[in-house]
């Protein structure tokens, strides 16, 4: 796939994937971030089925289903979004059995599984968690420490005291902290590529 | 919570999506869930997080361990959250030991009233305060006085200002004892105490670090003169890796 504006564009097939776009949402800007939205669902739902190369096979999953909406696959609900996630979930259902399939195909052949690459030493990830912690902005560095310290029961009250002094929801409050935990993620794993 | 008149979802059966418990219809079920619902999605997510934190702490049963590490053992980006949320879980175990020990280590006192009064125990007896000053091996004339302070070798709060620490007007040697907490370079290093100028006042070769109770220090002691009073930088330099630079500003009372 090409990629233009984020958005994952099958090569062959313009046209179908303008019309998944259109499916989603006639403002364009809008369509774009639903796509964005589904298919992040797509990538973590793989990762979840321990899928190796999830975004790929998200991305093919889309193009397939660009595909089938170019083939003349009618829209037959009145939600057009859950109709969108409806074909696409059945085609995520269908690419999982294929992986299946080729995954039993190589044990048949009686190969092993490739080894999981060595793990970096615990120093080495809290070393870049260091790193990664010193780039955010001093609030955000308390946001995320103070959210997720402590056992359960002082998490509980800790939040509850952090949520009111930013005054802000509960709700808001973890979706913040979620969003902040996933840079961290994404900042130590780029550090320990670097330093591996 | 509902969505669209169906079974709301409780956090139980999310941790059983997680951990792999699901029957392979009713994780397709969930899955065809979390695809069309946002919110739910978002939630799952955190869940996620809860349950990897609980996992680092110890929190789960056996059994429930079993079933997440073989879970997410089994995908780079499973084993990168497992790894994340162990290293979340050090992290805010040694700030939390780092935080006590703080609270044992002698912190010269900030109010006037109780200066005021260390300098009376100061004046009266310098024996008395064994626990703040040590003598050193005796010699052929009266010990020197040796004052002792704490650094940390890194901060994890973003602390921008440099480390401040006092030493009585009487001491006559200063050992300057640094936690090497968070330094993964064993060592020995060359330590340099440099001034605010960055001219270095005192150069150490081949210091070992020393395994205490609660990790590794390493010491260097100066006389005091050297030391007046005002900002330096302890820099520390291993054979191989990092050099760790220490500020510290330091106060004669």
């Amino acid at each position: 796939m090409t990629r233009a504006s984020g958005v994952p564009q099958p090569r062959d097939d313009p046209g179908g994937f303008r019309r998944l776009l259109a499916i989603l949402d006639p403002d364009p800007v809008r369509a774009e971030r639903k796509f964005g939205e589904v298919r992040q669902r797509l990538v973590q739902l793989l990762e979840w089925r321990d899928c190796p190369f999830p975004e790929d096979l998200a991305d093919e999953t889309l193009e397939r289903v660009a595909r089938r909406l170019a083939e003349g696959l009618e829209i037959a609900a009145d939600d057009p979004f859950r109709f969108f996630c409806g074909v696409a979930f059945r085609v995520f259902k269908e690419s999982l059995r294929e992986r299946e399939r080729r995954e039993r195909a190589v044990e048949e052949l009686g190969r092993e599984p490739a080894p999981a690459p060595p793990e970096p030493e615990t120093e080495e990830r809290l070393a870049c968690l260091r790193r990664c912690l010193a780039t955010l902005a001093p609030d955000q560095r308390e946001l995320i420490l103070g959210y997720y310290q402590g056992d359960k029961t002082v998490k509980i009250e800790a939040r509850r005291r952090l949520a009111t002094q930013l005054g802000i929801a509960a709700g808001t409050l973890r979706l913040r902290a979620l969003r902040l935990r996933e840079k961290l993620e994404a900042c130590v794993t780029q550090c320990l590529r670097e330093r591996w | 919570m509902v969505d669209d008149g169906e079974e709301p979802l409780s956090e139980q059966q999310s941790i059983r999506f997680l951990l792999g418990e699901l029957s392979e219809e009713e994780r397709l079920a969930f899955e065809e869930r979390l695809l069309v619902d946002g919110e739910l999605f978002e939630r799952v997510r955190a869940e996620e997080r809860e349950l990897l934190d609980a996992w680092a702490r110890g929190e789960l049963s056996p059994a429930e361990a079993r079933r997440l590490e073989t879970h997410y053992l089994a995908s780079p980006a499973g084993r990168d959250k497992l790894g994340f949320a162990r290293a979340l879980q050090t992290l805010e175990a040694r700030e939390r030991r780092a935080q006590q020990r703080s609270a044992r280590i002698l912190r010269f006192p900030r109010r006037p009233i109780e200066r005021l009064a260390l300098a009376a125990g100061l004046a009266a007896a310098v024996i008395g305060l064994g626990w703040l000053l040590r003598l050193a091996a005796p010699g052929p004339g009266p010990a020197p006085v040796v004052a002792s302070v704490q650094l940390s070798a890194i901060s994890v709060r973003g602390a921008d200002g440099p480390q401040i620490v006092e030493v009585p007007a009487a001491a006559e040697r200063v050992e300057l004892v640094v936690d090497l907490e968070g330094v993964l370079a064993e060592g020995p290093f060359d330590v340099e105490v440099r001034d605010d100028e960055g001219t270095v006042i005192r150069r150490v070769v081949r210091v070992a670090a020393v395994e205490v109770e609660w990790g590794r220090t390493l010491s260097v002691e100066l006389a005091a003169e050297i030391l007046p009073g005002g900002e330096y930088e302890l820099r520390l330099r291993p054979s191989s890796g990092e050099v760790v630079a220490v500020r510290f500003a330091l106060r004669r009372r």
